[in-house]
């Protein structure tokens, strides 16, 4: 049996070596290179829960994409470390999974593999015998309240000087690792943009490991050192803080959660009823589900009236009006929308199927406060970064679309059994643009500092709208696709935008957007361009108009036409006017003399 | 009897609580000769000698120090603060002696502390204030709020006669504003029992003081549009009478709390979590409150009415309460 060194590392490794059922940690997982944190948005499953390897079991959300998270492995969940609401960084360890049958107590806190550290991997250079082959930098430290003196080692971290001091400078070590230090001993000095200070050892024990090196500059929180628990520990080597940005912590806000984790039990179907305290009194009293009540009140709450109403129509036998539909949580019932766009030719209008109201439970309620979920704060802080950037210009195109509608009309049939994707006109802007974009790369650039990139490929994005919020996933080397090939990558992406299952790259590296302004009837849009690009294309909705048009033998005659609008957004910094109207009239030039089959 | 103001009903309050009781004096600043700054006791001192009317200098903790001296010696002090808004320099006295005095060494305190509070008068941030929830905060003392020239002398009268502390919180906008006709006998109004001051059955209004008469404006341009409202004039503060206040939020489910009081740490935090004690079950919307701005009160005329409750804010908040 080995000699123990560091009793969480060797815990670990002796219950390898006797074959002990381990807990197995859930950890944040890193959805991309440039991803070093996410939100977790809901647990799937409670503790006491069985769960398969690979099955969903939570949810999170990143400035990328929303995603699934699978089980790593199959046992009942022990242990959920990090609620709804909370934002953690990569590699956090947010649960625990035992396996089915192992021992639930006994297990002190140090056998959950180094929790300290808040990575999966044992320290390396505390356990004696293991060769250093650990690169440190990576994922950044854990949690910024260290444990209580029972467990083994100590977070010692950069302290908060003051109100408005965000970091410091570590100056001068005054101990070095293998050194025993006393609880309230000079530990090290810091200099931050207020003070300088000498800062006290959080505990006693012995100086384990410096992770920021005199020098360095952290942020507050950061894990600075580690303060073993007994004076047995080896003398470890310093390890060089990463020449990388200053880590930021993983604290949890304690925000509020915007998806309950909650199973579905009736009673919490019948807690999404708004109504009030008096009125699920006087349904308890009378044994009505709230769920059968119509509601009349604020955002459809059920009012004393609504029940009164209900009771007394119950009692006279008269046939009750249909409580409106509890609002789903997952992904949004594509339902006709009670406010039809004005539009005679509405059928022909839309690209993508009309989103339902708000199916979501908060619906923006007068007199209430809401915080911004993780999409809008990005979506937010990125449209007004954009418009800081570039320098938008708008232009707006009327588009003879009828042949196209008329091919839609006649081939839809066929193309849907085909392929078995429903034939949409996004393929066709998409198809437009991709030819136009290779007309005039300049639209398929991007500027940094002084000088434009031009892009090799066309990645043209796709904007969707969410219940919840907006996404642009983005069809990579659309040039190179069939028209076929075009639209099941539209249908696939919106699929998964709207079940939540894009990933990372499917929202990265477009060159161009188009954006959907039409869907509710607007005539045309000014959108925002999606950086680092440099135009986007809004698409208006399809109306049946009187145009003049000229016949064969040059006659002017009035006609009814499908029209729509084009408007085009793009960066004055490096496209002018005359090159947008360009490149809009060869978009505009392939749609209104549409060349191609759609099989 | 002809009608009297509210200012004059304090002054027959005292009037007749000296006569009947010759332990009653009074103590405060401008009191005696001068009569009062706003003449509250005057002709006092001329019926009843300089001994009983003590004009003191401007020295708010003597004045309660003294006070609470003679109420151990067994007089019944009525002490004055010019504007109430000084009572803070009596702090200590009033809540570590007087308020304590029984608890801790069964010694009396029966001591009246009166003044005229709040604003609307221009009077700027510190005559104008509504210190009441520093004292409704201390066990040991009891806060009374009149609000009708009737409850002003009923109150006074039952504050001198109450053997506790009491804070007697006159609202100085009300002082000449306000005329009723009086009995001529005599007459007490309990201390800790609110008043419901207009019966209602679709709202609750909850208020006190200079407050009431904005409550039944806002009641009277609600009922106009089909809401009527119940108001209820709570007139004691401590102890607060939590009875009346619920049985009205069972017979209308809905409640505004409205005080010119400041908004945090007003009363209508502590009514509300009575309410949600007393009948949480019976709310068919969340209970509501107007109230001050938190902030010092403005003198600038415009300012001072932007930072007030007026009957236009209740009845808002009201239709919001109906629409819930």
């Amino acid at each position: 049996m080995p000699v123990s060194l560091d009793p969480g590392t060797d815990a670990l490794n002796y219950a390898v070596l006797r074959k002990e059922k381990m807990p197995t940690d859930v950890i944040m997982p890193q959805m991309g290179e440039s991803i070093f944190e996410g939100t977790i948005t809901k647990w799937l499953k409670q503790p006491g829960d069985k769960v398969t390897r690979d099955e969903p079991l939570f949810e999170i959300s990143t400035d990328k994409v929303d995603a699934e998270i699978p089980a790593p492995a199959s046992g009942v969940l022990k242990e959920v470390r990090v609620q709804p609401g909370a934002t953690v960084q990569v590699n956090t360890v947010v649960g625990v999974i035992d396996e089915a049958g192992a021992a639930t107590a006994t297990a002190p806190a140090p056998s959950a593999p180094a929790p300290q550290v808040g990575s999966p991997t044992p320290n390396p250079a505390a356990a004696g015998g293991d060769t250093g082959g650990q690169p440190t930098t990576a994922a950044p430290a854990a949690p910024a309240t260290a444990p209580p003196a029972t467990g083994p080692a100590t977070d010692v971290i950069m302290p908060q000087m003051g109100e408005s001091i965000f970091e410091g400078t570590i100056t001068k070590w005054l101990k070095q690792p293998g050194e025993k230090v006393t609880r309230d001993e000079p530990l090290f000095e810091i200099s931050t943009d207020k003070v300088d200070a000498e800062i006290p050892a959080p505990a006693s024990g012995v100086l384990r490991e410096i992770k920021v090196q005199a020098g360095n500059t952290v942020q507050v929180n950061t894990v600075v050192a580690t303060i073993g628990g007994d004076g047995a520990g080896a003398p470890t080597a310093p390890v060089a803080a990463p020449a990388a940005p200053p880590a930021p912590v993983a604290v949890a806000p304690s925000a509020p959660a915007p998806a309950t984790a909650a199973t579905s039990s009736v009673a919490d179907e019948a807690e999404r009823v708004r109504s009030s305290p008096l009125v699920r009194k006087i349904a308890a009293d009378h044994s009505v589900d709230l769920r059968q009540v119509l509601g009349t009140g604020n955002g459809g709450r059920v009012t004393k009236e609504d029940i009164m109403a209900f009771i007394e129509r119950a009692k006279s036998g008269v046939p009750q009006p249909a409580p409106k539909p509890v609002a789903p949580q997952a992904a949004p019932v594509a339902q006709p929308a009670p406010i039809a766009p004005v539009q005679p030719s509405s059928a022909a209008a839309s690209v993508a199927p009309v989103a339902a109201t708000p199916a979501n439970k908060f619906a923006g309620v007068p007199g209430t406060i809401e915080p911004m979920s993780v999409m809008r704060k990005k979506i937010s802080e990125h449209m007004t970064m954009s418009k800081r950037t570039s320098a938008h210009v708008h232009g707006v195109f009327e588009v003879d679309m009828t042949r196209i509608v008329k091919l839609r009309e006649k081939m839809k049939n066929r193309f849907q059994e085909s392929t078995g994707l429903k034939l949409t006109f996004t393929p066709f802007f998409a198809r437009a643009v991709a030819h136009a974009l290779r007309q005039w790369p300049i639209i398929n650039s991007s500027v940094e500092g002084e000088s434009i990139h031009y892009k090799r490929d066309i990645n043209i994005g796709i904007a969707v709208a969410l219940d919840w919020g907006l996404i642009v996933p983005v069809i990579k080397h659309a040039d190179e696709l069939s028209f076929v090939g075009l639209q099941r990558a539209v249908t696939d992406l919106g699929e998964r935008a709207r079940a939540k299952k894009l990933k990372p790259e499917d929202v990265q590296g477009g060159t161009f957007t188009i954006t959907n302004p039409g869907i509710f009837g607007a005539k045309f849009g000014m959108p925002i361009i999606s950086q680092p690009q440099v135009a986007i294309m809004g698409v208006g909705a399809i109306t049946k108009k009187p145009w003049v048009v000229t016949d064969k033998d040059g006659n002017d005659l009035i006609a009814i036409r499908s029209m729509m609008h084009l408007s085009i957004g793009y960066d004055h910094r490096i496209i002018d006017g005359a090159v947008a109207d360009q490149f809009m009239s060869v978009v505009k030039q392939y749609l209104e003399n549409w060349p191609e089959p759609v099989l | 009897m002809a009608a009297v103001t509210y200012l004059e009903a304090i002054r027959q309050g005292l009037w007749e609580e000296m006569e009947r009781d010759p332990s009653v004096f009074c103590i405060g600043e401008d009191i005696g000769i001068y009569g009062g700054a706003f003449k509250v006791t005057e002709g006092l001192i001329d019926r009843f000698g300089p001994e009983r009317v003590v004009d003191t200098p401007i020295a708010e903790t003597a004045i309660v120090n003294a006070a609470f001296g003679a109420g151990l010696t067994g007089l019944r002090p009525v002490a004055e603060f010019q504007f109430i808004d000084f009572i803070s320099c009596a702090f200590n006295q009033i809540t570590n002696l007087l308020a304590k005095a029984h608890y801790r060494w069964n010694a009396p305190a029966p001591i009246v502390l009166r003044g005229p509070c709040g604003g609307g008068v221009h009077g700027g941030p510190f005559h104008s204030q509504n210190p009441e929830m520093y004292f409704v905060h201390t066990p040991g003392l009891k806060v009374v709020c009149p609000a009708t020239a009737y409850d002003a002398k009923g109150l006074i009268k039952s504050a001198i006669r109450d053997n506790n502390p009491v804070c007697f919180f006159e609202h100085k906008f009300l002082y000449r504003r306000i005329k009723e006709e009086l009995p001529s006998e005599d007459y007490v109004v309990p201390i800790g029992k609110a008043r419901v001051a207009r019966e209602g059955r679709d709202l609750t209004i909850v208020t006190y003081a200079a407050m009431l008469y904005v409550a039944l404006d806002a009641a009277d341009a609600l009922a106009r549009e089909g809401l009527e409202a119940e108001v209820i004039d709570l007139r004691t503060l401590l102890p607060l009478d939590r009875e009346t206040v619920a049985e009205s939020v069972k017979k209308t489910n809905r409640v505004l709390i409205l005080h010119e009081d400041t908004r945090t740490g007003g009363i209508a935090g502590e009514i509300a979590a009575c309410i949600n004690e007393d009948c949480f079950d019976f709310l068919d919307a969340p209970i509501a409150r107007v109230t001050s701005q938190d902030t010092p009160v403005p003198f600038s005329p415009p300012l001072e009415a932007a930072f007030l409750p007026n009957a236009e804010a209740v009845a808002r908040e009201a239709r919001r309460l109906r629409g819930w």
